[in-house]
């Protein structure tokens, strides 16, 4: 009871994990805007109402009264004003109603193509959520606040800091899990046939010679198991200080291993963004003390 | 601390628990979430969707999407392009600056699980000439057939088109090492349509 007692008084007393959830807004702007561009020459042929893609509008839209088709028209006007809000939360402007207000675009935008949704976006989305409740603002911002929180809301702001943050390690943990049961009852995982027909097929050929690599019938079960292991392991061992440097690296190395042979870009870019999230803030400070880099808050 | 801050945090702690039991049970397989709170599944994914379980069903095999082209007036063969093999080779080769292929392929396959997963019927609806439940994916593959026959330099005018999914199976895992035997076979064959 005294454990619960102490946990509960920390959640708005001990800020944690403000200085990561900073590098987040940032790393999640940046990222959102990388996605923009890279997808700007193709804008129309995801959004636009003249592209080859036929969507219809889904129950969410039906709920708000929106209607695709009108957002599809006026897609230009939507990324326009999505562009300066992902500027402005990039610097930190309008703090969390920008966020709010991205995460409305996000959504609207992964429900628009249902088609080019992918587990980066469905992440981020969440990601955006939680800091809009979340501050994030206490570093990398361009305006500092005028006039400091009174201590209730102080503590509360650290509260939703330290939830936000919580949240979005919970998001990452329940997404690995439930990943690691679904393929733990797959036969073709654990014999690594599954592993095995995505390296034989071509649509995830990111290197040119994964196929040559699905003959090795040993490499292919070491890396189904390794997915499941770390899928597993992932959600329990993170919380445990001895643990959670190993499964941090498990974590890169299975990322990238995606990202370079299978050619998926934005889920790996958006996990490997959030393990930062699982060090505190001390733990940031000393890290960037070796590098004689002092991080200060900038906004009470 | 004040009460009010204090109901605050009290109640978002509430708020969070169902919060994310609700996410954990939703974001398994069907099969594994308790019968008792599947109804409120639809209305949950409605709002926050997600999905988790990558590469659950992984199959030894490739689509490719044919457009077989031919004279509207005379029936005569024209041309059959398949373009998801393209596609594909081209994200590899152009791997990491590969957005647009990457986008093709996703959309296209995507589009041709659904097809494939759709009840027959109600495809043929949709094929029909009056068309009024138009099937999303389907269209989307026949809207494909103009911007491909503008690629492979086919005349559209005076022209149909229909759509067959073939699927390519390659060796499987068992047989990985014995010399390559690729096996074909039509999954779904559209009726003829006009370019869009």
């Amino acid at each position: 009871m005294k454990v619960w007692r102490q946990f509960y008084i920390n959640l708005y007393t001990n800020d944690n994990r403000s200085f990561y959830l900073s590098v987040l807004r940032v790393g999640i702007s940046l990222w959102l805007i990388k996605e923009m561009l890279i997808n700007w020459p193709y804008l129309g042929m995801i959004y636009g109402s003249d592209s080859f893609v036929e969507v219809s509008n889904n129950k969410l839209f039906s709920l708000a009264h929106l209607d695709v088709q009108v957002l599809r028209e006026h897609y230009q006007w939507l990324i326009g004003m999505y562009a300066i809000l992902l500027f402005f939360n990039l610097l930190g402007i309008g703090r969390q109603f920008t966020a709010l207000l991205i995460f409305l675009f996000a959504e609207m935008f992964f429900r628009m193509n249902i088609y080019t949704g992918h587990g980066g976006m469905y992440m981020c989305r969440f990601i955006l959520l939680y800091l809009s409740i979340g501050n994030s603002y206490r570093y990398f911002i361009l305006f500092k606040r005028k006039q400091p929180r009174s201590p209730g809301r102080e503590q509360l702001s650290v509260f939703f800091t330290n939830i936000a943050a919580g949240c979005i390690m919970l998001h990452v943990c329940i997404a690995y899990f439930s990943g690691a049961i679904v393929k733990m009852q797959s036969p073709a995982w654990q014999q690594g046939i599954a592993v095995y027909n995505i390296f034989a097929g071509d649509r995830f050929n990111g290197t040119g010679y994964n196929n040559q690599l699905a003959h090795y019938g040993w490499l292919m079960k070491g890396i189904a198991w390794y997915t499941i292991v770390y899928e597993f392991a992932f959600p329990l061992f993170v919380w445990v200080n001895k643990m959670r440097t190993i499964m941090i690296i498990m974590g890169i190395l299975l990322h990238t291993g995606i990202y370079f042979m299978m050619m998926i870009y934005g889920f790996q870019e958006v996990f490997l963004l959030t393990f930062g999230l699982f060090f505190t803030n001390k733990e940031w400070c000393s890290l960037l003390r070796k590098f004689r880099i002092n991080i200060t808050p900038a906004a009470v | 601390m004040e009460k009010k801050y204090s109901y605050i945090i009290k109640g978002t702690l509430i708020l969070l628990v169902p919060y994310f039991v609700a996410t954990f049970f939703f974001s398994l397989s069907k099969k594994d979430i308790p019968k008792n709170v599947m109804p409120l599944y639809i209305p949950f994914q409605v709002v926050f969707y997600q999905k988790w379980g990558f590469f659950k069903h992984t199959e030894p095999f490739n689509y490719r999407l044919y457009y077989e082209v031919s004279n509207r007036n005379t029936g005569a063969f024209v041309a059959r392009m398949e373009v998801l093999q393209d596609i594909r080779k081209l994200a590899t080769r152009e791997a990491p600056f590969n957005q647009r292929y990457l986008l093709l392929d996703v959309i296209l396959g995507r589009c041709i699980t659904e097809v494939l997963n759709t009840d027959p019927l109600l495809l043929e609806n949709s094929q029909s000439t009056s068309g009024l439940k138009r099937n999303g994916p389907l269209r989307t593959l026949e809207n494909y057939a103009a911007i491909a026959a503008a690629a492979y330099h086919i005349d559209t005018a005076g022209n149909g088109c229909r759509l067959i999914i073939m699927q390519e199976n390659y060796n499987d895992f068992t047989s990985r090492n014995m010399p390559p035997v690729i096996k074909a076979q039509p999954v779904f064959e559209g009726k003829y349509f006009n370019f869009r």
